[in-house]
């Protein structure tokens, strides 16, 4: 057992309570005095020329405060500094249905649905492009003319490491398939919302159901030409993200605009309709995947041709267009390897980052190739990826480093605990077993905006009455962010959770954090609480042993550090010093009960006497912790995607039955092992996986964005279809006993790793139950039919 | 706000106070529309697809609300009462278990507490095309239930082929009720009339049904059971939440000692209106013959289009599953 009384315990999110109460406040529960109701007008066509646009009827009626359209944006914008390409309001043209054209603020949602329907618009529509094929044909008109190309290429990236020909030609089994997606979305609780403040001197509150507060107020003082320091966002209580939330949005800044052209707070929230025309889900993906595997070596070469579908607009496209290919390189060893991928704009609503980013849908396609391979050559498909898996502390060929690995132990749990021997290839016809694994980053080691600041940066205050506030930038988007922060300093401190406050995602009051995208807060945001926790430890310590009578202890210099993967790459400092599984602050004192002992004297204070003798000095208790990525990474074109300081690991074993007679299939029972190193909150991790599963069944399944003529045909959650409570199966979950060296206490992600293999265990389960190997997402009830009688004429 | 929302509301006490309401309304030549759990009607109204001056809730009459079973076994069943009530009564679902697995499917729990058996036998037909918002009937072009000049399904219609809106009939219920010989009582300001459930709805997606209206639907009556065991069987992704992509009911009755004497068949989310036939074990050479012919005629009858999660081929493909399938839990092996 570890020494640890907060950490590792299951904890309640610390805004459970006020969640489950009504008590939290979201974005469009805040009551901002004298607001204004904003509305926006979309676009009913995929692609059309903007002929004209006449808002004088709107303007003129009474109680209408501000009418906008694309001419009163001069900027486009965009999450990634590379793809600035979307307008707040369309100008001269319109890219999909749904697209905001205009918006008008009034003084209630009456009064701007009036006005919305007195703005008129002249189109000259164009003919769409729907897909991905299409998208790459020649055309004089493509989407974004400023890209100069006379197709809709967004962007391509190809990468080749050792000699995947030679390996295939050498390899005794090779296998290569084509794979189909559909288009799925984050299917969040909480729409969209904004609301702004507006204060006498100009100065905007943004308060927005964000991921990225950080990046929106760039954006946002970016676009609205403000000084940033005149822009402050606000991210109150919200209700999930997967992604969807992670970009800065055109309704983010049309609200800020409104607030600045009417001089009055606006208040702007989405249907669900809006939702789905917002979007930013994963990509629609069609793939080839070759898979070389030798029995005695694994997997020898992997490469795939993959063409995604980004809609109509840049978002995160460009990194989802690398991670499709770089985190193919876990979580085995591919010494030879390849990968095309292109990225097209089409006249649909824009794709994005949804969890598991990039790494979902090619992971179908190499878990399904693994399968095959391994069955192929006569092994147990779980065994055989036991063993298979990355060793610790290696290179991969594109150079992610890799550190822990800790799915060894648990996959061979989980095999126990679900049966595995007993039942794989030895079920009934209709009933079977599948597995498969995953592997994904610990947060993003680089920026998205280059700079030589931390990615996270933790300010933490202890006062006179013994509070504790962490002030964080990360946003807590309901995966428990705000809860591991205050953990991390009720551990380090000695204190009871509820002695610690989060202040969080409020860039006024919070020091910058990068955001809740690419699994990175617990890593990353903890790491630098923990610090900034440990830097207070030692105020308190002092305190104590002034008062104690003792001299202060010597803490140890900071140390080069000892991983050789990071030997030259950073100057030794107390941050990396402190990074990681180390349970030991190095002080020989126990905080706890309310007291501070002294190990070797056992001379001890109370705690709260402690806090009173460190403040005499400085009034106030005040320290900072950071966390920095290291530097890692090859020097190739494109090195920089998929690097992460930390890799999690999870393997998913699923029992399921199909009923031939009518291809449906019902998942049974899911069992998961998940390398999440140190599980910090053991309750929140298995949230998360449950979560995970849900997504990646309902991906696997039935979810599918339907478009006809370019329009979303099931903006709503009757149709969209997300798995009901009656589809989920019992969960057994298996965590990881390891620990990371870099994570906080050893900890890792668990937000989205988990997702990514949930899809290829269900399609080998139903391999094992009738036999056939499904290609094409979802594997709804007729394909699996269609598969079925496609084998029986065979 | 949308156009659809805003009406005025009023909920008359009894049939007698409504009568005189609706009397006066159809003089007038008003615009009103009647409430029952109004759980179809209201995603309609917010969608834009109709928006009535008035809404006239039949909430506030309780003499349509309630189970009654005489002695003989006849049911009465009022139209406001409601799916969860309906589910949840044990006489009932001695009686006519398979009308409870129908209304224990329908939508989710706390839609089955609001939405009523009225309701669901006269729910709208749906279609993919016209259960959509503003912006995305623009998006398209204006169909026939629209009041537009196309079915965006039935490519054909285009060049005025089959001028007829295809809109699917979706109840769960009615397949039941209709091997139940279920009758409807109807009042209007006029009178009272009881028709047959079978016959009732039309080959039509828009004029869907016999209700006038200002008629009301007061009750649906069964008859004392008939000795036809029923089977109902719903295709449906999820097991909470969705309409019937097909639901099938299957009855099979004893004539004259010979357990297969009559097959009866009922089908709803295939077409424009529910499909349902009966055969006589007497006028095939087997069982199964008979059998054959209840798929033949349902095949026959589904004009499945792809309006719906599950494409058309794979709907009527399925029609055949689970007739099949119905047919061995009611008659065992023994299909010969
Ligand atoms: C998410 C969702 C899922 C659904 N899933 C299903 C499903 O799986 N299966 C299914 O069958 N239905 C489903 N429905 C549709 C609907 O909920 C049910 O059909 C329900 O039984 C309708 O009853 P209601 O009382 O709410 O009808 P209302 O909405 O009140 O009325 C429906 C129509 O009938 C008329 N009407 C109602 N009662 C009377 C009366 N007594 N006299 C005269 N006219 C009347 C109304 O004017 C209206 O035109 C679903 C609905 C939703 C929103």
């Amino acid at each position: 057992m570890k020494p640890y009384r907060i950490v590792g315990q299951p904890q309640a999110q610390i805004d459970a309570r006020d969640k489950v109460t009504g008590r939290a406040r979201y974005a469009d529960d805040l009551r901002l005095p004298n607001a204004l109701h904003a509305l926006i007008l979309r676009s009913p066509h995929a692609s059309a020329r903007i002929l004209g646009i006449d808002t004088t009827r709107a303007a003129a009626l009474p109680g209408v405060r501000a009418v906008l359209t694309g001419a009163d944006f001069e900027r486009t914008f965009g999450v990634l500094p590379i793809s600035k390409d979307e307008p707040a309001l369309a100008r001269e043209r319109v890219r999909y249905v749904g697209e905001p054209v205009a918006a008008v603020a009034a003084e209630n949602a009456e009064i701007a649905a009036q006005a919305l329907a007195l703005i008129a618009i002249e189109y000259e529509p164009t003919p769409p492009v729907l897909d991905a094929r299409h998208a790459l044909k020649p055309t004089d008109d493509p989407l974004h003319p400023e890209l100069k190309r006379g197709d809709n290429l967004h962007k391509q990236v190809e990468q080749r490491f050792g000699d995947p020909d030679a390996a295939f030609a050498a390899a005794p089994i090779v296998i290569e398939k084509r794979f189909r997606y559909a288009a799925v979305t984050h299917a969040f609780t909480e729409p969209h919302a904004v609301q702004v403040e507006i204060d006498g001197r100009g100065n905007l509150t943004v308060y927005s159901a964000t991921q990225v507060p950080h990046y929106v107020h760039l954006a946002l003082a970016e676009v609205l030409g403000l000084d940033e320091h005149r822009v402050r966002v606000v991210k109150p209580h919200l209700g999930g993200g997967f992604g969807g939330k992670s970009d800065p949005f055109p309704h983010e800044m049309i609200a800020a605009k409104l607030a600045l052209v009417s001089g009055r707070n606006v208040r702007l929230r989405f249907s669900r309709e809006d939702v789905f025309f917002s979007h930013h889900g994963r990509h629609p993906t069609e793939l080839t995947m070759k898979l070389g595997f030798d029995p005695a070596q694994g997997i020898t070469a992997l490469t795939g041709d993959i063409l995604i579908d980004g809609g109509a607009y840049g978002s995160f496209g460009v990194v989802t267009t690398y991670y499709n290919g770089v985190l193919l390189q876990g979580p085995y060893p591919v010494p030879n390897f390849a990968f095309r991928c292109r990225r097209l704009y089409t006249n649909k609503p824009m794709c994005g980052a949804m969890r598991g980013h990039g790494g979902v849908n090619p992971r179908f396609a190499s878990e399904v190739l693994m399968d095959m391979a391994l069955t192929e050559a006569g092994l147990d498909p779980c065994q055989a990826r036991i063993d298979l898996l990355h060793r610790e502390n290696t290179l991969t060929v594109n150079e992610f480093r890799i550190t822990s690995v800790g799915l060894k132990r648990g996959l061979e749990e989980a095999m126990r605990r679900s049966g595995w021997r007993e039942k794989y290839g030895k079920l009934p016809f209709g009933r079977g077993i599948g597995v498969a694994c995953g592997f994904f980053i610990s947060g993003s080691a680089l920026p998205i905006h280059w700079n030589e600041r931390p990615g996270s940066t933790v300010r933490m205050t202890l006062e006179f009455d013994g509070a504790i506030t962490v002030y964080s930038g990360a946003s807590d988007i309901g995966q428990g962010s705000d809860t591991v922060l205050a953990m991390m300093a009720a551990e380090v401190l000695g204190v009871e959770l509820d002695q610690v406050k989060v202040v969080a995602a409020d860039t006024r009051l919070t020091p910058v954090d990068l955001g809740s995208y690419s699994s990175r807060v617990t890593f990353m945001a903890g790491n630098a609480a923990r610090n900034a926790a440990i830097r207070m430890r030692r105020l308190l310590v002092a305190g104590a042993c002034r008062k104690l009578g003792l001299s202060e202890p010597e803490y140890p210099q900071p140390q080069p550090p000892a991983d050789f993967f990071r030997q030259g790459q950073r100057a030794p400092d107390f941050e990396a010093d402190y990074l990681g599984a180390n349970p030991d602050y190095r002080d020989g004192f126990e905080l706890s009960g309310g007291r501070i002992r002294h190990l070797a004297s056992g001379a001890d204070i109370a705690w709260l006497d402690a806090v009173h003798a460190a403040i005499e000095g400085p009034g106030i208790l005040q320290t900072v912790g950071n966390y920095r990525a290291p530097k890692l990474g090859g020097k190739f074109k494109g090195a920089g995607a998929g690097l992460s300081p930390s890799y999690s690991f999870t393997a998913f074993i699923v029992e399921v039955t199909v009923d031939p007679e009518t291809g449906h299939v019902r998942v049974d029972k899911a069992t998961c092992a998940h390398d999440c190193g140190f599980a910090l909150n053991p309750l929140a991790v298995r949230g998360q996986i449950e979560g995970c599963f849900h997504m990646g069944m309902g991906q696997a399944l039935m979810e599918e964005v339907v478009h006809e003529g370019g329009a979303v045909q099931n903006a709503g959650f009757l149709e969209y279809k997300i798995p009901s409570p009656f589809e989920e199966p019992e969960i057994d979950i298996v965590l990881s006993d390891g620990e990371d060296n870099e994570g906080p206490f050893g900890a890792k992600e668990a937000g989205e790793g988990p997702l990514a293999p949930v899809i290829p265990a269900i399609a080998n389960a139903i391999f094992d139950a009738v036999g056939v190997r499904l290609q094409e997402l979802p594997m709804r009830p007729d394909r699996v039919l269609a598969a079925l009688r496609k084998a029986g004429a065979r | 706000m949308n156009a659809g929302l805003q009406f005025e509301f009023e909920r008359p006490q009894s049939l007698a106070e409504l009568g005189a309401r609706l009397a006066q309304l159809s003089a007038a030549g008003a615009d009103y529309v009647l409430a029952a759990g109004a759980t179809d009607l209201m995603p309609q109204l917010k969608l834009g697809l109709r928006s009535p001056q008035r809404m006239i809730s039949l909430g506030g009459l309780s003499e349509l609300r309630g189970i009654a079973i005489d002695g003989d076994g006849r049911c009465r069943i009022g139209a406001l009462t409601s799916l969860a009530t309906i589910a949840a009564d044990t006489r009932l679902q001695a009686l006519h278990p398979a009308l409870t697995a129908a209304v224990a499917r329908v939508a989710s729990a706390p839609i089955r507490s609001r939405a009523t058996l009225g309701g669901n036998v006269l729910v709208d037909n749906r279609c993919s095309f016209i259960n959509q918002s503003a912006l995305n009937r623009a998006a398209h072009r204006p169909c026939f239930k629209a009041g537009g000049e196309v079915c965006h399904i039935v490519k054909s219609a285009q060049r005025g082929k089959l001028p007829q809106c295809q809109a699917r009939f979706v109840s769960d219920s009615v397949p039941v009720l209709l091997l139940l010989d279920a009758e409807l009582r109807l009042w209007s300001p006029r009178g009272e009339r009881r028709v047959a459930l079978a016959g009732f709805h039309h080959d039509d997606g828009i004029e869907r049904h016999d209700l006038a209206r200002d008629e009301v639907l007061v009750a649906i009556e069964l008859p004392a059971p008939t000795g036809r065991r029923i089977d109902y069987a719903k295709l449906a992704v999820r097991a909470n939440l969705d309409f019937p992509s097909l639901g099938v009911a299957l009855g099979l009755r004893a004539i004259d000692n010979d357990a297969f004497g009559e097959l009866a068949v009922a089908l709803t989310g295939i077409g424009t209106h529910p499909g349902h036939w009966r055969h006589r074990r007497a006028d095939f050479p087997s069982a199964a013959a008979m059998l054959d012919a209840a798929v033949a005629a349902a095949r026959d009858f589904a004009a499945s289009y792809d309006q719906d999660f599950f494409p058309r081929d794979y709907r009527k493909r399925m029609i055949e599953v689970f007739i099949r399938r119905a047919a061995a839990r009611l008659g065992g092996a023994a299909w010969t």
